[in-house]
């Protein structure tokens, strides 16, 4: 191990010890202050506001999910008729356009199901209308993928899979050919580190929320289970295919 | 990327475009695309296939260039 290594690990090390101090005060002074009750003032905003905040990320994230798949339909739509130099432009675009709605639309569907979830209260006036708005909100949810999945098979008939069956992942993946497959594997490796690096940021924030703002330790525990379940399915997955 | 390919060339021979030759090959038009801009590099299978559909030997079709 050398000098240069020594003194970057003093420095990371320095660095931390530092930044830990400041963070230790911050919150002491956090959690001595008044701030706990904004935190339950904003628990009560979402419980009493709970209709207006499903039909806002209704309009802000799945009304906009339609108007862009439908733009991405139009350009799949054109491709047939296009020259071979332009092509790969457009169906670049085209697939790009697809993805944004199906994410905007997964976005949502979280959205939705923390809002349910977070402001359910189970004897409320609002209580049946609430159930009914959440239900109406994931079947539209569904609704967009299984046409988006639809569209997209449509246009490639290679493409196998229905996507209101179990088997749907399976299928549309042994369908995909050898650079879609290749494509998939290094964005699934890219977003399993990126969830794993998330999983560790949720184990302390839960951490420091039950020590500071006594949340319990049932946070904490889902949080783990997250990052158990990823390295137990790498590991196996990785055993299973060498 | 090592490997220079003669895809475009060949294809263009045969007369006709990169879906119609992606539909032979069991491969999608974006795949031959790549393929053709030098993007990404075939497995064996999908290269042996494409010189049985164009009627070429593999060596006619793609070759190794060093860097």
């Amino acid at each position: 191990m050398n000098k240069k290594i020594i003194f970057r690990m003093i420095l990371l090390l320095g660095i931390g010890a530092v930044v830990g101090f400041i963070l230790s005060k911050v919150l002491i002074g956090i959690s001595q202050s008044e701030s706990i009750s904004i935190l339950e003032d904003l628990g009560q905003f979402f419980i009493e506001n709970n209709m207006i905040l499903f039909f806002a990320s209704f309009c802000l994230l799945f009304l906009p999910a339609v108007i862009i798949y439908r733009k991405g339909k139009k350009l799949y739509s054109t491709l047939d008729n296009l020259e071979e130099e332009i092509i790969d432009e457009v169906e670049a675009k085209a697939s790009n356009t697809i993805d944004l709605a199906l994410t905007m639309n997964g976005v949502f569907m979280v959205i939705n199901f923390f809002i349910f979830g977070a402001t359910f209260q189970a004897k409320s006036d609002t209580t049946l209308l609430f159930l009914l708005t959440f239900l109406v909100f994931t079947l539209l949810t569904t609704g967009l993928e299984v046409f988006a999945v639809s569209m997209i098979k449509k246009f490639d008939p290679r493409i196998k899979g229905d996507p209101t069956k179990f088997s749907f992942q399976k299928d549309f993946f042994n369908s995909c050919d050898e650079a879609e497959q290749l494509r998939i594997y290094k964005a699934g490796y890219h977003a399993f580190q990126t969830s794993r690096t998330a999983s560790l940021f949720f184990i302390i924030l839960t951490l420091l929320f039950h020590i500071l703002f006594k949340t319990g330790a049932f946070p904490i525990f889902i949080a783990c289970s997250v990052l158990l379940i990823q390295i137990i399915s790498y590991g196996y997955n990785a055993i299973k295919l060498s | 990327m090592p490997l220079n390919n003669h895809l475009k060339h060949h294809r263009s021979n045969l007369g006709i475009n990169q879906g119609e030759l992606g539909k032979l090959a069991g491969v999608s038009r974006q795949t031959i695309s790549s393929i053709e801009r030098g993007e990404y590099n075939p497995s064996i299978t999908l290269v042996l296939k494409l010189a049985k559909i164009l009627n070429v030997t593999v060596e006619t079709l793609f070759e190794y260039k060093e860097t």
